[in-house]
């Protein structure tokens, strides 16, 4: 069980900041003067956390500690009645919130006077723990919204437990007369951590790729073996006949995190797909710290449901408000979109407020077939939106002599697009229209949509080559024709970034271990992209291209959370939900 | 074959029973059902198969039982086999190379036949096997198409490796394209006749524009739309604009621009105010492309600039800016 993710700890260099509070009354005795109350934090003794918004913030408690296979919320309280406080925490919880109140604060109090805990707001989905005991909040049979503090000469610890995302309510701190009038009182914030999902800016921990070997025509050995040699200890491959050769593990879960007080959980969001990789988080990632989550009907799925339909943006600004942690977006249209109760549920988490753009006119209608993102270091924004655009694939196959041939796209289905040479492409009227139509009905008004709700100029966005045809057997919807560079990976370790990406095999040439220097989409891409990242172009034809997906959608990543989100996200949180 | 071949005596029956097994090639589900049906398809009564399947003890045998016999048969030659694989009847065609490729390949065969998809990320399922990339390979994938046990999604899976195994694999297509029962598989066959070569491409349209189901016609407008030779079809596709359901109408008219048809102009321009967006939008920009001029649609972009469609209102303010 571990307190924090290594990572996260290694990465900012700091530990990271405790929760222990310390509410700390200051009973001021002076000629007229009764106590006076203040809550200051461990941290700052000047600062009043009472005149802060933050107050405290903790992780819902989801996981499984102590892996009896039951949530520990649900294993915390073993009385059952408001006034049996019988409890008993799991083994190995580390998933509380701790602040102390001083002895200061019982200090020169008057004959009768006393010192009371008075917690509001979700008190049933709260516990204040002391020692291995609930005072006040949720217990089984009730709960109990107040608690006279015992007059002490020793610092009192006490925690807090959250039982679900953002959690909230308030933690009172009153000094009452023998009548139980309020004559001072101080209060504190409580808040459990949103889910946050990951967007592509952050750090990255683990690489996972399915792993497939099934023949000369069908496997992804160049690409799981770039992978390896990359990102060494951090790249895990997955055994792909143990998974039924499933090799969309971007699909199957998003990574996100909890993160409060000096406690982090591992969000594994478990699509509703269900399909044979359904069966891998629970195999292989389920563990203290980590929550597995559904949210969905599986025999409601659709591939809107998948996860390459799930991304999140870099932070940004729009319209004056700064998301820090980015802003969650997925594929849909009014009428055909990603089950409901994940959306419902994103949406409430607030702060990566989320937007849905149109990706219902792709045979597969995920979102990252034809957009992403990589870091820029060199830019204001601090990164590139990467966005598909059919001109300059165009522009620069017309640049190349029409006779090249392209043995790679030269194959018939379902290997290949049955197009031989250049000129089979350049010279294909239909396959112009149909891209003209792409471009102008959904991929023009698209990024308009992005450049507002991501606040985005000219300037932040590179166009990767890319030209779509009708696949097959999807009722006239389109898939990528050139393998979709846009659908990349992103991966950032001690200040390195490596981005894989399809090879476009836009050259004659059978292999992606020849001729890239001599591609002039990769030259491209190579001349467009920030210097700063090296750029992997990898073979992901058969086990990926041409089951129509890309790069993406064959890898999965863990990042490292912000472990501060809430010092500078705590604004999106204010308001109603 | 002469009547005074060794096996002259089996090659007449040979032929009807090449047909009766290929007969019932589009069925959905496992099996035979043997009835006399096939004797209008060959050249052979049915009395005659009906002799013959008494004889060897056959009748009502599935599919396998039949491909069997003939396998085993040590009295019907190689030879001969080849010869029937070039036979003008595609039924005996398909039928004489898969007795003679099980004889010759088996191992391909069997892998062919025990082949798992994988699925696409869209769901689509792929065959993906090596065995389906060996040049030899046709009779064994035709073999699964028309006579395995699997779902119409697997089988539209099997058939795209059909996809340039011979020359004639485009006239192949359309003929069991013709006597495919399920649409889904149809649309299949017809997504792969836009690489063919021209007749077999328009035949295998013709067909899909007359189908029953409208998924499948729909795919027949799109065939035809991106066939070099789609033009020779105009007159059909300009029926297609009339047809009931709205994808249809939409394709027909998209193909109609893609092919620059010029004399469909006219008659696209009722979809503008059709009820269905993907109807107005391909008629609005066929029209904009088969009429550069925009005379036609002068008249219309001022409501259409308003329509409910973002796309049909998008670009008939481009045009209307034009």
């Amino acid at each position: 069980m571990r307190r924090a993710p290594v990572g996260l700890v290694s990465l900012f260099g700091l530990k990271m900041a405790s929760w222990r509070l310390v509410l700390t009354v200051l009973a001021l005795f002076a000629w007229g003067c009764g106590p006076e109350l203040a809550i200051y934090s461990d941290s700052d003794s000047s600062h009043d956390l009472a005149a802060d918004a933050v107050g405290i913030v903790g992780i819902p408690n989801l996981d499984d500690d102590n892996e009896n296979d039951s949530g520990d919320w649900a294993d915390g309280v073993v009385g059952d009645a408001s006034d049996d406080f019988t409890t008993a925490q799991v083994a190995g919880e580390n998933d509380f919130v701790s602040f102390t109140i001083r002895d200061l604060a019982f200090r020169g109090l008057k004959n009768g006077e006393s010192i009371v805990l008075v917690l509001s707001g979700d008190t049933n989905a709260i516990r204040i723990w002391s020692g291995d005991r609930v005072v006040l909040g949720a217990v089984a049979g009730g709960f109990m919204e107040d608690r006279e503090l015992s007059s002490t000469d020793e610092d009192q610890v006490f925690e807090v437990e959250f039982r679900d995302f953002l959690t909230s309510g308030e933690l009172r701190l009153e000094h009452r007369d023998r009548d139980q009038e309020v004559i001072a009182a101080t209060a504190v914030k409580l808040t459990a951590s949103p889910l946050l999902l990951n967007h592509h800016l952050q750090p990255s921990e683990d690489v996972w790729v399915v792993d497939i070997d099934a023949g000369p025509g069908f496997n992804n050995q160049q690409m799981v073996g770039v992978y390896a040699e990359v990102l060494g200890d951090r790249f895990i491959p997955i055994d792909g006949p143990t998974y039924n050769y499933d090799q969309w593990i971007q699909d199957e879960i998003e990574f996100g995190w909890t993160v409060g007080g000096d406690a982090a959980n591992q969000i594994v969001v478990d699509s509703i797909r269900d399909r044979p990789l359904d069966a891998y988080p629970e195999d292989e990632l389920l563990a203290p710290d980590v929550v597995i989550g559904t949210w969905g009907e599986p025999e409601l799925a659709n591939s809107l449901d998948y996860f390459g339909n799930l991304e999140v943006s870099p932070p940004v600004t729009v319209d004056g408000v700064d998301y820090p942690l980015g802003r969650i977006y997925w594929g849909g249209a009014p009428s055909f979109h990603p089950h409901e109760e994940l959306t419902d549920f994103l949406e409430g988490q607030r702060v990566q407020r989320p937007f849905q753009v149109d990706t219902t006119w792709l045979c597969v209608s995920h979102i990252d077939e034809f957009t992403s993102f990589v870091p820029d270091p060199d830019s204001e924004k601090g990164f590139k939106f990467i966005y598909s655009g059919t001109q300059v694939a165009w522009e620069l196959l017309e640049q190349m002599d029409p006779g090249t041939a392209l043995p790679r796209y030269g194959l018939n289905m379902p290997n290949g697009h049955g197009l031989p040479n250049v000129a089979a492409l350049v010279n294909n009227g239909p396959l112009r229209d149909l891209n003209e139509e792409i471009q102008e009905d959904y991929l023009d008004p698209i990024l308009d949509q992005f450049k507002e709700e991501l606040g985005l100029t000219d300037d932040d966005i590179m166009l990767m080559p890319s030209l779509f045809e009708e696949a097959f057997n999807c009722g006239g919807y389109v898939a990528a024709l050139i393998p979709g560079m846009a659908n990349l990976i992103s991966t950032t370790s001690n200040g390195q970034t490596d981005i894989f990406l399809a090879d476009p095999f836009t050259r004659d040439s059978n292999s992606s271990e020849s001729g890239q220097g001599d591609d002039p989409l990769i030259q491209h891409v190579r001349e467009h992209f920030p210097d700063s990242l090296d750029l992997h172009f990898v073979d992901n034809w058969s086990v990926y291209h041409m089951q129509l997906g890309e790069v993406h959608c064959g890898t999965n990543v863990q990042r490292t959370p912000d472990p501060l989100w809430w010092q500078d996200s705590l604004h999106l949180l204010e308001g109603s939900p | 074959m002469t009547s005074s071949s060794p096996s002259a005596a089996l090659s007449l029956p040979l032929v009807g029973m090449l047909i009766l097994v290929a007969a019932p090639v589009m069925a959905d589900t496992q099996g035979l059902a043997v009835d006399g049906t096939v004797s209008n398809h060959g050249e052979v009564g049915s009395t005659t198969i009906e002799r013959l399947l008494t004889a060897h003890g056959l009748r009502g045998a599935p599919y396998k039982a039949l491909r069997d016999t003939l396998v085993a048969d040590a009295s019907l030659p190689g030879e001969e086999l080849a010869a029937l694989s070039s036979h003008e009847d595609w039924r005996v065609r398909v039928t004489a190379s898969a007795v003679l490729g099980w004889r010759t390949s088996p191992q391909l065969f069997q892998a062919i036949q025990d082949a798992t998809p994988v699925q696409a990320r869209s769901g689509r399922q792929d065959l993906r096997h090596e065995a389906f990339s060996q040049p030899n390979s046709r009779p064994a994938v035709v073999e699964r198409l028309l006579h395995g046990s699997d779902s119409s999604a697997v089988r539209s899976g099997v058939a795209v490796n059909l996809v340039g195994k011979g020359d004639d694999w485009g006239s192949l297509t359309v003929h069991i394209l013709a006597e495919e029962r399920s649409a889904e598989v149809r649309v299949a066959l017809l997504w792969m006749l836009r690489g063919a070569e021209a007749q077999a491409a328009m035949d295998g349209a013709q067909l899909g524009l007359m189908d029953t189901d409208a998924t499948v016609r729909a795919q027949a407008c799109r065939t035809v739309g991106y066939h070099p030779l789609g033009a020779e079809l105009v007159s059909e596709l300009l029926n297609a604009l009339d047809d009931d359901d709205g994808r249809v109408r939409a394709d027909a008219a998209r193909s109609l621009g893609w092919l620059r048809a010029e004399e469909a102009s006219d008659a696209l321009v009722p979809g503008l105010v059709d009820p269905v967006p993907e109807v107005r939008l391909h008629s609005l920009r066929a029209i904009s492309r088969l009429d550069p001029s925009g005379y036609r649609l002068v008249p219309w972009l001022g409501t259409l600039m308003d329509d409910q469609d973002s796309r049909v209102a998008r670009l008939a303010r481009r045009l209307h800016d034009q």
